[in-house]
């Protein structure tokens, strides 16, 4: 290392170099700040174009991932009355994407655009989308089913309320009743239900069925609405005694069944009245045109009723006992058709001894 | 040190005093004289604007010493020096002694790194810890460091 050393010593700086520094760093020292940022903007100019790069790449990475971040779907609703939706949430509860699983469903997301909006209104438009196309029965016996599906409780339980809240209020605005049939699921279920091309609301709704009565294929409910199957599921539940009334899920399917049970009655009690009022309006208004006509139009009547039993099985006693109700009303009508032709003949008596009167 | 414009004597000792010693740590970077006088001039500007904290002899040598480490490898390191030149193209005065140039050939060829440390040890005489302090690394890796330099030294030039 001697050698080494030696050969150090040798170097040193040549006089030109050393007058050339000190010219320059007394130029440098004279010219401070201008040398200073001389400087500085040489190093600048480089470190210009990293800054400027790593920004730029920082802000792309950013805005990439934010896109992601803000249009992927976490958590999903599915939406079932018969059209079956299924709504992608994202992280900050607003919808991001609508997935139709019927033609139903199709036919309802073609009329409203919900993305972007908050899971609470897009709920409260597709439900208000759904009274003005005609799903909901006006006896108040449809049930709405919203399945909150996440893999986090809490999550799920907030969109639940979320989506019941705007499910309610869209009934209020709408002035129309119906049943909310309002749970929550894991995500897993959706993909179960993915793979049947059903929503994950109503594949749930059919699981229990088909756990109720194993003979159910679950195939021919695809296509039942979810009054029906509730309808459905309280009967089996109701015919064994042997369930577990402390399941809350079964207890919700009895609720809201019952809850479909009282609003049919209470709808055809409503029915009636109304139809009772029509038949009468008819009639009248009938009466004063043609009194012959009374016979076809009771006519019509019964063919009415017979499509009411056709298209209802369940209320066939209702619409005899309605029928009988009609039997009753034209007998009345005739009653009163035939006090109208006698006070008609009287008038006319009257009228006739008047002439006779003003004649003597 | 005075930093006052008219104290050029200053300059002139401060530049005298050290400028050899720059000049040998350019020399285990440096290929042409261009980049060595750049390294000056940034050196010494940077030493007289900034040598008011600088209190003893030791410390402003110590301090010229490791900014112009810094300077050099900085410089090695920029993109557009990488088109390395050979040694033998070199403008850098070559000792007569044919053995010498062997081993000076191979310290030159070291890292950067090694090379700092293997001039702070053997030519300033610095021990180990002065070393690590003034490289802001730890002990043990500057031993580790100069024991792999020596090794390399060792295995192409034979006996040190």
């Amino acid at each position: 290392m001697e050698e080494f050393k030696n050969y150090l010593d040798m170097i040193t700086a040549t006089t030109e170099l050393k007058e050339k520094t000190k010219t320059y760093v007394k130029a440098g020292l004279a010219d401070q700040s201008n040398q200073k940022t001389e400087v500085k903007n040489r190093n600048w100019a480089m470190k210009k174009i990293i800054v400027s790069t790593v920004a730029l790449a920082a802000c792309a990475v950013l805005a990439v991932g934010g896109y992601a971040y803000c249009s992927t779907a976490v958590n999903y609703v599915s939406f079932d009355i018969n059209p079956s939706i299924e709504l992608g949430i994202n992280a900050f509860n607003k919808v991001v994407s609508v997935e139709a699983y019927n033609d139903d469903g199709s036919d309802l997301i073609l009329e409203t655009d919900v993305i972007g909006m908050p899971i609470k209104q897009a709920i409260n438009l597709l439900v208000k989308e759904a009274v003005d196309q005609g799903y909901m029965a006006d006896d108040g016996s449809t049930v709405i089913s919203v399945t909150a599906e996440s893999n986090n409780e809490e999550d799920a339980a907030d969109l639940q309320e979320e989506s019941e809240d705007g499910v309610s209020e869209a009934l209020l605005t709408k002035n129309i009743q119906a049943i909310v049939y309002a749970n929550c699921s894991s995500l897993e279920l959706r993909t179960k239900a993915k793979e049947l091309g059903i929503s994950p609301g109503k594949y749930k709704l059919i699981a229990i069925l088909c756990e109720l009565d194993p003979s159910i294929n679950p195939e021919d409910c695809r296509y039942m609405k979810i009054t029906d199957i509730i309808v459905k599921a309280n009967e089996i539940i109701s015919a064994s005694s042997d369930t577990d009334d402390s399941d809350s899920g079964l207890q919700l399917i009895v609720n809201a069944a019952n809850q479909v049970m009282n609003a049919k009655n209470n709808g055809n009690k409503e029915d009636k009245i109304n139809s009772g009022q029509q038949n009468r309006n008819q009639n009248t208004s009938e009466n004063k045109l043609d009194k012959e006509d009374t016979t076809e139009n009771s006519g019509q009547k019964i063919d009415k009723n017979d499509k009411e039993k056709s298209s209802s099985g369940q209320e066939i006693d209702d619409t005899d006992k309605q029928e009988s109700g009609c039997d009753q009303q034209q007998i009345r009508e005739q009653q009163r058709i035939e006090q109208q032709q006698e006070l008609q003949e009287k008038k006319q008596q009257e009228q006739q001894e008047r002439q006779e009167n003003s004649q003597n | 040190m005075n930093q006052s414009f008219s104290a050029n004597d200053a300059v002139s000792i401060a530049i005298e005093k050290h400028a050899d010693m720059v000049r040998r740590i350019c020399f285990l970077y440096l290929k042409n004289n261009a980049d060595v006088e750049d390294v000056f001039q940034e050196v010494f500007l940077k030493y007289f604007l900034n040598n008011a904290t600088l209190q003893s002899e030791e410390h402003q040598k110590a301090w010229l010493c490791t900014v112009t480490f810094n300077k050099c490898k900085d410089l090695c390191r920029s993109n557009w020096r990488k088109k390395t030149v050979s040694i033998e193209d070199a403008d850098i005065p070559y000792y007569e002694n044919p053995e010498h140039n062997d081993l000076i050939k191979v310290i030159l060829q070291l890292s950067p790194e090694h090379k700092q440390i293997i001039y702070l040890h053997y030519y300033e005489g610095l021990t180990i810890p002065e070393i690590a302090e003034s490289m802001k690394k730890n002990i043990n890796t500057i031993y580790s460091q100069l024991r792999r330099a020596k090794k390399q030294l060792k295995e192409k030039v034979g006996d040190i």
